[in-house]
C-alpha cells in the first residue's frame, strides 16, 4: 500500500509532467521553456519519491535517491535562471557558474558515492538517505543559498513593481512558499530530524500555481487560487484515507463516498470559479477598451481645442481684412485715396481672399488625409517630368524675388507607381515653401535613383530651422518660430499634408537643417512600386 | 470727435494689411495721432518713448506675445497707467480673460467688428474715459 510520501511523489510527478507539457505547448517564449524545464526537474523528484516510498530494499532505494537528486540538483539552478529571465537580469557569468556547479553535483551523484552514499530505514515505511559532506554543501550553498538569493531579487522587484506585475510576483511567492517550504521538510529526516515529510504534498501544487502565474498573470486574485488549493488538498487527504483504510471496510466505503462527493462538489466549485474568472476577464477587457476609448476621446478633444485655437485665428485674420476692406470700399472709404494706394488696398483684398482660399484648401486636405479615406489613382508617373512642371510653374515667383531655382535632372529615371495629382501637390508645396522662406540664393533639386526607390532632395539656402524644432514640424498647425516671423499667413499644415501624402505612397520625408540661417533640405523617398507589404522606405 | 484729434493711439499689430486698414479708418475718423508698430519689441520701445493715450494690442505677435507685452507694461510704473485695449482674433476664452485680468480695459475680437465699428467703440471709450 502506498504511503503519504509515495502518494505525494505521484502527485508531484503528475502535476509537474502535465505542467511541463503545457508550458512547452504555450509557445517558445524563454519564460515558458524555462518553467517547463524546471517542472521536469521537479518531476524527477516526484518519480523518485513515489518509488522510494514504496521500496523495501536499501540498494534499490539508494538507486532511486540518486535518480531523484538528478532532478533536485537542478531545481534551484533552473529557478534562478527563470527568475533572471523574468526580471530581465543579465548576469551570464553567474548562470554559467550555477549550471557548472549543477553539472558537478550531478556527476558526483551519478558516478561517485561522495554525494549520496547510504540510506536508513525510518518511519517503519521506507529508506531515507543519509548526508555526506558534499551533499551538505549542496543543501547549504546551492539549495538554500540560491533560494534566498532568488527570493531577495523577487522581493526587491516586488517592492518596485505595480499592478499586474506586482500580482504576478505575489503568485510566485505563494508558489515558492508551498514548494520550497513543503519540499524543505523532506531535508529534515536526512539530518535525523525524523518528522514525516507530509508537506511534500504541497510541492505538487507548486508548478501549477507558477505556470498559472506565468501564463494568466492578470486573471484572478489569490483568494480564488486558495479556494482551488483547498479543494485539491481536501481531495488528497480523503484519497489518502481511502487508500490507507482496510480494504473493503466500512471506513473505506465511507471515504470513497466522501471522495466522490468532494469530487462532484469540487468540479462544480472549480467550474463556478472558472466562470467567475471568465466574467472578470471580460469585465477587465471591457474596462481596458473603455479606458482606451476614453484616452482616444481625450486626444480628439485636445485636437479639437487645438484646431479651434489655431484654425479660428488663421481663418479670421484674412476674413477680417477682406470684410473690413470691402466695407470701407463700399462706403467710399477709398475715394479720397490716390489711385496707387487704392490699387494697393485692392491687392490686399485679393491677397486676403487668396490666403483664405489656401488655408481652407489646406484644412480640407488635412482633414481628408487624416480621415484616411483617400481615393488614390495609382499609375506610372514620370517624377522628373512632374518636378520640371512644378519648377516651371513656380519659376516666376522665384525670379520675382531674384532667387535661383535649379533642377539637376538625371539622364533617365524609371517611372514611379504613384498618384500624379497628389505627388504634384507635394512638389509644388515644397518648392513654394522654399521660396517663402528664402531671401538669398535659391533652391536646388536633385533626384537620385537608389535600389527600389527614388530620392528627391530639395536643398534651399533659406532661413533654416532650429534643430530643436525639427522633430515637431510635421505636426498639424505647427510652424517654426523663425518661419512665422518671415511668413505670417502660413496655415501650419503644409508639412503635415506633404508627410501624409508621401506616407500614403509608402515613402518617407525628412527635414534636415544645420540651424537658423543655414538653409533646409527636404528629402523625399518614394518606392518605385507599391506592393501590399510595402513598408515605409527610410533614407 | 474733434476732441480726439490729438489723442495718441498706438496699435501693435503684426499683420501689414490690418495695420494699413485700421490706420486708414482711424485717420479718416480724424485720429491724426494714430500710429503703428509691427512687433512687440518695437511697440514696447514706442510706448516707453511716447507714452501714448491708448494702446491697441494684438496678441499673436511673433517676437513677444501680446500677453507678455501687457505684463511688461503693467509691471512698469511709468507705463502701467496707459489704457490697453486688446484687439485680436484669438478666442476670447483663451486670451481675453487673461488679458483683462492683467489689466486690459477691453478685449475685442477683430473678426466681429468692422474697422468702422472698432473706431466707434474706441471713441466711446475715450469719451467716457476723459470725462
Amino acid at each position: 500500500m502506498l504511503g503519504i510520501f509515495s502518494i505525494s511523489g505521484l502527485l508531484i510527478l503528475t502535476t509537474s509532467v502535465l505542467m511541463a507539457v503545457f508550458m512547452f505547448f504555450q509557445g517558445k517564449r524563454w519564460l515558458n521553456v524555462m518553467w517547463g524545464t524546471f517542472c521536469i526537474s521537479v518531476a524527477f523528484w516526484g518519480l523518485g519519491a513515489f518509488r522510494i516510498g514504496a521500496i523495501s530494499e536499501p540498494g534499490q532505494a539508494l538507486w532511486w535517491w540518486k535518480f531523484a537528486y538528478a532532478g533536485v540538483i537542478f531545481i534551484p539552478v533552473l529557478f534562478t535562471h527563470f527568475v533572471y529571465i523574468f526580471l530581465g537580469i543579465s548576469r551570464r557569468w553567474s548562470i554559467y557558474l550555477f549550471y557548472t556547479l549543477g553539472v558537478f553535483y550531478l556527476l558526483a551523484n551519478l558516478f561517485t558515492n561522495f554525494f549520496i552514499r547510504d540510506v536508513r530505514y525510518i518511519f517503519n515505511e521506507f529508506y531515507y538517505l543519509t548526508p555526506t559532506p558534499l551533499y551538505t554543501t549542496f543543501v547549504v550553498f546551492i539549495f538554500l543559498g540560491l533560494v534566498i538569493y532568488t527570493h531577495t531579487l523577487l522581493f526587491r522587484a516586488y517592492m518596485n513593481s505595480r499592478g499586474e506585475e506586482k500580482r504576478r510576483i505575489q503568485y510566485f511567492f505563494l508558489a515558492t512558499l508551498l514548494g520550497y517550504l513543503g519540499g524543505s521538510f523532506s531535508f529534515l529526516p536526512v539530518y535525523n530530524f525524523d518528522i514525516y515529510p507530509f508537506l511534500n504534498l504541497t510541492v505538487a501544487l507548486y508548478p501549477i500555481i507558477m505556470g498559472y502565474a506565468i501564463i494568466r498573470h492578470r486573471l484572478m486574485d489569490i483568494k480564488i487560487v486558495l479556494t482551488q488549493l483547498f479543494v485539491l488538498v481536501l481531495l488528497a487527504v480523503i484519497l489518502f484515507q481511502a487508500l490507507v483504510a482496510p480494504l473493503g471496510s466500512q471506513e473505506q466505503l465511507v471515504n470513497v463516498g466522501v471522495l466522490i462527493a468532494i469530487i462532484t462538489v469540487g468540479i462544480l466549485l472549480v467550474r463556478s470559479v472558472m466562470k467567475e474568472v471568465q466574467q472578470r476577464e471580460h469585465i477587465e477587457g471591457l474596462y481596458t477598451e473603455l479606458r482606451e476609448a476614453n484616452e482616444h476621446l481625450k486626444e480628439l478633444m485636445n485636437i479639437k481645442t487645438e484646431f479651434l485655437q489655431i484654425a479660428s485665428h488663421q481663418l479670421r485674420t484674412p476674413l477680417t481684412s477682406l470684410r473690413g476692406l470691402l466695407e470701407m470700399q463700399a462706403t467710399g472709404g477709398f475715394d479720397s485715396l490716390p489711385a496707387e494706394e487704392r490699387r494697393k488696398m485692392q491687392q490686399d483684398m485679393f491677397g486676403a481672399a487668396n490666403n483664405l482660399n489656401n488655408i481652407v484648401n489646406d484644412l480640407l486636405d488635412a482633414m481628408e488625409l487624416e480621415g484616411g479615406k483617400l481615393n488614390f489613382t495609382w499609375e506610372q508617373v514620370d517624377v522628373s517630368k512632374l518636378i520640371q512642371e512644378a519648377v516651371d510653374t513656380l519659376m516666376p515667383s522665384y525670379e520675382k524675388k531674384g532667387l535661383s531655382l535649379a533642377y539637376n535632372k538625371p539622364p533617365a529615371l524609371p517611372k514611379v507607381e504613384a498618384d500624379e495629382g497628389y505627388l504634384r501637390q507635394v512638389f509644388l508645396n515644397i518648392i513654394n515653401n522654399a521660396e517663402k522662406y528664402t531671401e538669398k540664393g535659391g533652391l536646388t533639386i536633385t533626384t537620385t535613383l537608389k535600389p527600389g526607390r527614388i530620392e528627391i532632395a530639395f536643398k534651399d539656402t533659406g532661413i533654416g530651422i532650429d534643430p530643436e524644432e525639427l522633430p515637431k514640424l510635421f505636426g498639424k498647425f505647427v510652424r517654426g518660430k523663425k518661419s512665422a516671423l518671415v511668413h505670417t499667413d502660413g496655415s501650419g499644415l503644409g508639412l503635415f499634408i506633404i508627410k501624409k501624402i508621401v506616407e500614403e505612397h509608402h515613402g518617407s520625408v525628412t527635414l534636415e537643417s544645420e540651424g537658423i540661417g543655414k538653409g533646409t533640405t527636404v528629402r523625399v523617398m518614394l518606392p518605385l512600386k507599391q506592393t501590399k507589404n510595402n513598408n515605409h522606405v527610410r533614407p | 470727435m474733434s476732441d480726439h484729434k490729438r489723442t495718441k493711439i498706438l496699435m501693435i499689430e503684426d499683420n501689414a494689411t490690418h495695420r494699413q486698414m485700421y490706420g486708414l479708418q482711424f485717420k479718416q475718423a480724424g485720429f491724426e495721432g494714430f500710429y503703428t508698430a509691427s512687433t512687440g519689441q518695437e511697440g514696447l520701445d514706442l510706448v516707453r518713448k511716447d507714452h501714448p493715450d491708448l494702446l491697441l494690442l494684438d496678441i499673436g505677435l511673433e517676437d513677444i506675445d501680446g500677453i507678455e507685452v501687457l505684463k511688461q507694461l503693467k509691471a512698469d510704473s511709468s507705463t502701467a497707467d496707459i489704457p490697453v485695449i486688446v484687439l485680436s482674433n484669438m478666442r476670447e476664452k483663451d486670451k481675453g480673460e487673461q488679458a483683462q485680468q492683467l489689466g486690459a480695459v477691453d478685449y475685442m475680437l477683430k473678426a466681429k467688428y468692422l474697422p468702422r465699428e472698432i473706431v466707434e467703440r474706441i471713441e466711446q471709450f475715450l469719451t467716457s474715459h476723459t470725462k
